[in-house]
């Protein structure tokens, strides 16, 4: 399983670095996102992180603090995490 | 339009965004610290780092990139606002200013490193993370959002926003969110985050969190949207929003957070509004279809105009087209269509073209009406109508001109800043009046002279800390910049609460620098007036911020240049204040009509004190030639106008003419003797340099209503030339 590392700073414009990453990805079984190091995370990020979810097998998060309050924010905790987190 | 052109709107638009970024760096520091302040610095200095990039200019671009990253976590409240850091934000926005100009003018980048790092230093040490990829660079000019959303009639209004959530968590494949709160609990708002919210650094969730530290909660996301990766385009927005607002929030409150963002961001609210539709912007999207939209007003306030050489169309925002989506049940307005910025920018060569023409206009219509008094058609409707139309177009010309002096004045915290750190005085900055409006032409002349002004202010002016201590004052100095509009002419003030004028210091300085002799009787305001003097300087030390005695005269010139005037209100111990009055404009201008002999001149109404018919008595004689007339028991000299400007015929006795009482800068009152007074009445300045070369005494020419060219004395010269030069001729 492949692993993609966010950077501190999750936005649009790392949304945009990340999204050929993301696609090259696919195919590969689920996703394994790490979103440890996740500071900033903008609303292009959390796109980016939902459509990986919907896309092929899916994707596993390993959440920061950070994304885990942006996601209560956006009410995306059930759809970005597997139910441990949120 | 050529990539020069294009050039020279990013250099404009950097003006504007710093003085932006300045406004709001300024704010933070007299402690208004909320989002939409630091929202507004972090916009000015995006802006410029996008254009830096698509222009190519590396150096600007590098530096911007830190800063607009510090700023970022500023925004994000991952790095403290602190007065440190304010003064460094402060004196990275001056660095930036140099950038900006190394490379509008090709020279060579400012020394930034050590700046960078300590912004650097500030991040890391608030922990702040650092992108890692760059941003992107975004295309100089964005396209114009295309406003508005799509209709929402389709939907069934009557649907309750209960089942529509259901609905779309169906669509979205997503277990059913948290169930919307009771109505008693709170209120509903929708939203939806287009990709124009995005744009230029935006971000939505930072609108969230403002509404969620208003108590909101979110209940539902619509994420069904959200494509799968292959088709995914980052710059797109598909999130929309359901939050619960708590009761006691008033609705304003929401969409106050909201308006920034206008139709980028549209919010619906109530319990059954729908949330707005999905927007995916195409680059080649169609032009939304006409609708019967009402005429946008033109503004009132003429917009400020900064153009530059090229003309261009600043983007215009479509009238909104769809309806918002309506709150049916309880009455609550649909979400207003915010007021798109109406202005345009427009080449300054075209807007004095209009300004030439108009001049041209009244002139025409001056000799309409001329030309209808010899015919004997005298006071008839139509001229009437037709000189109040050419006096409003002339108004409104002048209107377009008119800038707001808080361009000139947003300069002035950079001054005091650069002098707090090379004279150790740290000076409080109060200003009033800065949207007072006054010509483009006048405004550009007068940053020099202010700047003089200030540094002399903050140098010899106000004390340092420790002697303000010693005396009972702040050990901070105030600095008080106003503006304001009086009777067809500016003033501006410029005041300290610093030691003021020590007259006798000044006396002295004048003797020892042979300006006047050590038995001159002077006045307390000649005694102030001797620091105008050409190589007057009375600093103790000469200072590169002010003392080599070039200031004072230069300013008083410069006024003097714009048709102003400069005068000194000083009290020992209280403070200065430096008074200039300035014409609102250069085009054009009062004044009263004489005849001198053969010669038909205009003496300016702003120099004009009074004018009468002297008896034979009132003319006293002094010395060989000269004349002396007795104004209510005061002497003041009389200059024979057709002597200094040899026309034939003129009238010799002053009992015989008339005598116009002048004040002028230099000499004090005078009288000036003419063969007697036609007419006054507005009149269009022609300069004399663009079409001869300048004349001693001649302050330019004017068409008068018969055609013929008079030309306007300026009233200085002509009065400084003609009595002997030195001070203290007025005697009581």
């Amino acid at each position: 399983m492949r692993t993609i590392q966010l950077p501190p700073r999750c936005d649009r414009a790392a949304a945009e670095a990340l999204l050929p990453e993301f696609q090259a990805a696919l195919g590969a079984g689920a996703l394994s996102i790490d979103a440890s190091e996740a500071k900033q995370i903008g609303q292009a990020m959390l796109q980016l992180l939902v459509s990986a979810r919907r896309t092929g097998d899916g994707a596993h998060i390993n959440p920061s603090p950070a994304l885990i309050e942006a996601a209560r924010l956006t009410g995306l905790e059930a759809a970005l995490f597997d139910g441990s987190v949120a | 339009m050529t990539p020069e052109e294009i050039q020279g709107i990013f250099f404009v638009e950097c003006e504007e965004s710093l003085a932006a970024a300045e406004q709001g760096l300024a704010a933070c520091k007299a402690g208004t610290q909320d989002a939409d302040t630091i929202n507004a610095v972090f916009r000015g200095v995006h802006s410029i780092k996008g254009g830096a990039g698509a222009f190519g200019f590396g150096a600007l671009q590098a530096y911007t990139h830190t800063f607009e990253t510090l700023l970022s976590d500023v925004r994000e409240n991952l790095v403290p606002i602190t007065p440190t850091l304010i003064d460094l934000l402060l004196r990275a926005l001056d660095v930036l200013a140099d950038h900006v100009t190394a490379a509008r003018e090709g020279g060579s980048p400012p020394e930034d490193a050590a700046l960078i790092a300590e912004m650097e230093a500030s991040m890391a040490n608030a922990g702040g993370g650092h992108a890692a990829p760059p941003a992107p660079v975004a295309a100089a000019p964005e396209p114009a959002p295309t406003a508005s959303y799509a209709s929402s009639d389709d939907e069934d209004e009557l649907t309750s926003d209960f089942d529509l959530d259901n609905l779309l968590n169906d669509l979205a494949g997503a277990p059913p969110a948290e169930m919307p709160a009771d109505e008693s609990d709170g209120w509903e708002v929708h939203i939806r985050a287009h990709a124009g919210a995005m744009r230029n650094g935006g971000e939505p969730l930072l609108l969230l969190r403002e509404l969620q530290a208003l108590g909101a909660r979110c209940t539902n996301c619509d994420f069904g949207a959200v494509p799968s990766l292959d088709d995914l385009d980052t710059h797109q927005g598909y999130l929309g929003w359901t939050f619960t607002v708590p009761s006691d929030v008033s609705e304003n409150a929401v969409r106050d957070i909201f308006d920034f963002v206008g139709d980028d961001c549209p919010i619906a609210i109530g319990p059954s509004a729908t949330m707005p539709a999905l927007q995916i912007d195409t680059p080649m999207a169609a032009p939304p279809p006409p609708a019967p939209a009402p005429l946008a007003p033109v503004a009132e306030t003429p917009a400020p105009i900064v153009a530059a050489a090229p003309a261009v169309t600043a983007p215009v925002a479509p009238a909104p087209v769809a309806e918002a989506p309506v709150a049916a049940a309880n009455g609550s307005a649909p979400p207003a269509a915010p007021s798109p910025g109406q202005s345009i920018r427009i080449d300054l060569v075209k807007l004095d073209r209009l300004i030439d023409t108009v001049g041209e206009l009244v002139i025409a219509q001056a000799m309409l009406a001329q030309r209808l008094q010899n015919e004997n058609v005298q006071s008839t409707e139509e001229l009437t109508l037709l000189e109040s139309l050419t006096r409003d177009i002339q108004e409104s010309a002048m209107s377009i001109r008119a800038q707001p002096i808080g361009s000139v004045f947003s300069r002035v915290p950079r001054i005091l800043r650069e002098l707090a750190s090379s004279t150790g005085k740290h000076v409080n900055l109060q200003v009033f009046g800065e949207t007072t409006e006054l010509d483009k032409t006048v405004i550009e002349r007068l940053g020099e002279p202010l700047t003089h002004l200030i540094r002399n202010a903050v140098d010899h002016g106000i004390e340092k800390p420790e002697d303000r201590l010693a005396i009972g004052k702040s050990p901070e100095g105030t600095l008080t910049l106003s503006a304001e509009h009086r009777s067809g002419r500016i003033l501006i003030k410029i005041s300290d609460d610093g030691a003021g004028i020590n007259r006798a210091k000044v006396f002295a300085k004048a003797v020892e620098k042979g300006i006047i002799s050590p038995d001159a009787q002077l006045s307390k305001e000649e005694i102030d007036n001797l620091i105008f003097a050409a190589g007057f300087s009375t600093a103790a030390t000469i200072t590169n911020v002010s003392g080599r005695g070039v200031g004072m005269d230069v300013v008083r010139s410069n006024v003097k240049d714009l048709g102003g005037r400069i005068t000194i209100e000083t009290e020992e111990g209280k403070g200065t204040t430096f008074i200039l009055t300035l014409p609102l404009t250069l085009a054009i201008s009062d004044g009263m009509i004489v005849k001198v002999g053969d010669q038909t001149l205009v003496v300016p109404l702003t120099h004009v004190v009074e004018s009468l018919r002297p008896e034979p008595k009132d003319v006293q004689g002094l010395g060989a030639n000269r004349q002396m007339l007795n104004v209510r028991g005061r002497f003041i000299p009389v200059v024979s106008v057709g002597a200094s400007v040899g026309a034939k015929g003129a009238v010799g006795n002053p009992s015989q003419g008339v005598l116009i009482v002048v004040d002028t800068e230099s000499a004090g009152q005078a009288a000036l003797l003419v063969d007697n007074i036609w007419d006054q009445r507005q009149f269009v300045i022609k300069s004399l340099d663009t079409h001869y070369r300048s004349v001693d005494g001649v302050a330019g020419a004017t068409i008068l209503g018969d055609g013929r060219v008079a030309l306007i004395l300026n009233v200085d010269t002509l009065v400084a030339s003609a009595v002997a030069p030195g001070y203290g001729l007025e005697a009581a």
